[in-house]
């Protein structure tokens, strides 16, 4: 078997080693072996300066001058279900999004369609979905009065509405508390502008 | 119904090409926008001048875009643009020879408003003046050193390093074995090193 930790790198091993996928064996030779790690550096050195050349532009008004040169075909006419139906057209988000609405228009019409072709169930099924609402609607009420009517508080409010003069001035005071409230709220939130520097453009 | 994808920079090379194909003016537009520096700089380091990188990069484009219904989806648009504008450098570079480097400004220029419109700009992140001496001197050095590499390797390094193509997808443009390409881009690294061997990092 070859020891890896003998023989200079090769130009595979190189190409590793920028990689940053280098045998720990080759590693070990790479860190033993000043040759190849002058010439390993060296290498990582160049090609860290070709990463930095820049982009060079050309002059402006290229995209015009080659507009006026190609031909551009004539916009094709396509009926909007195949737009939508165009599956590189269309991200995955608006994809679902289709999907949805297409689902819940199908979904709408499927439910005309029977109530139209079944008046005397559709007639039952909403009489017995009312009376089911009226009872469940009945019984929640009921017991949010019983339960609002036990709480602790539920005496001082009592007092403070006995009369409509204090209603009123219990009302007057809700509303401005509430009023400061949100006034505050809005200061606090308020970025503060002192002290920040501005970019220029 | 004319319909056009929409255009802008999160759709991809593809949905833009499918744009265009339809005769979306600003599809055509946005492709020329994405490549019009990638495309000049690979051709102006192949050919070292830019009134000819600008002659060619337009004759790329316009080859490209008229050619748009021959492109393959399933290939890197970018692999496809890059192959074109290759092609055009190296045929360039076989008419006629043209080694010459104007870091200065083209040598035909008889203004200084035209010298300074034909000088390469390299080396600009420089954060103080001395900062940006060395890194211009540096960029100077490696754009030397680049135009002293044979073609075959310049055009591999810069389409590896520059526009950062991995080998498969070189030897693909290049229409090179894969071992040739790998052999090139070792064999420029390598002259590259003895060019700038007196730089600092």
């Amino acid at each position: 078997m070859t020891d890896l930790t003998h023989g200079h790198l090769t130009p595979e091993d190189l190409e590793r080693w920028l990689e940053g996928s280098l045998p720990s064996a080759r590693l070990v030779h790479l860190e033993d072996c000043p040759d190849c790690f002058a010439l390993a550096h060296a290498e990582r050195r160049v090609v860290a300066w070709l990463g930095q050349l820049p982009l060079l532009a050309p002059s402006a008004g290229l995209s015009d001058r080659v507009m006026r040169a190609v031909s551009v075909p004539a916009p094709v006419a396509r009926a909007p279900w195949r737009v939508l139906a165009e599956p590189s057209l269309l991200g995955p988000r608006w994809r679902a999004v289709a999907a949805s609405a297409a689902l819940a228009v199908g979904g709408a019409g499927l439910s005309v369609a029977w109530s139209i072709s079944h008046p005397d169930q559709l007639a039952s099924l909403m009489s017995l979905m009312g009376e089911q609402a009226y009872q469940f609607g009945w019984t929640g009420l009921q017991a949010v009065v019983a339960n609002l009517a036990e709480q602790p508080w539920t005496g001082a409010v009592r007092t403070l509405l006995a009369s409509p003069a204090r209603a009123a001035l219990s009302l007057g005071a809700g509303i401005l508390l509430y009023a400061s409230g949100l006034l505050a709220m809005r200061r606090l939130l308020t970025a503060p502008t002192n002290g920040v520097g501005h970019v220029r453009a | 119904m004319t319909e056009h994808a929409p255009i802008g920079p999160a759709a991809t090379d593809q949905e833009v090409v499918l744009a265009a194909r339809r005769g979306s003016d600003a599809a055509y537009r946005e492709l020329v926008r994405r490549y019009e520096r990638p495309v000049f700089s690979l051709i102006y380091r192949m050919v070292r001048d830019r009134e000819l990188a600008e002659d060619l990069t337009q004759e790329t484009f316009i080859k490209a875009l008229n050619a748009l219904a021959s492109y393959r989806p399933e290939f890197k648009f970018s692999s496809w643009i890059f192959k074109i504008a290759n092609n055009a450098a190296i045929d360039q570079l076989r008419r006629r020879e043209v080694d010459t480097l104007s870091l200065d400004g083209s040598p035909t220029a008889e203004t200084q408003d035209a010298v300074e419109a034909t000088a390469l700009q390299v080396g600009s992140k420089g954060e103080t003046p001395l900062d940006e001496l060395e890194a211009r001197e540096i960029g100077s050095a490696i754009e030397v050193a680049i135009g002293k590499l044979r073609p075959e390797y310049r055009s591999c390094i810069m389409l590896r390093h520059v526009e950062g193509l991995a080998y498969e997808e070189i030897a693909e443009n290049l229409n090179l074995p894969l071992g040739t390409v790998k052999t090139y881009i070792h064999r420029a690294r390598n002259e590259l090193r003895q060019y700038l061997g007196h730089l600092k990092e």
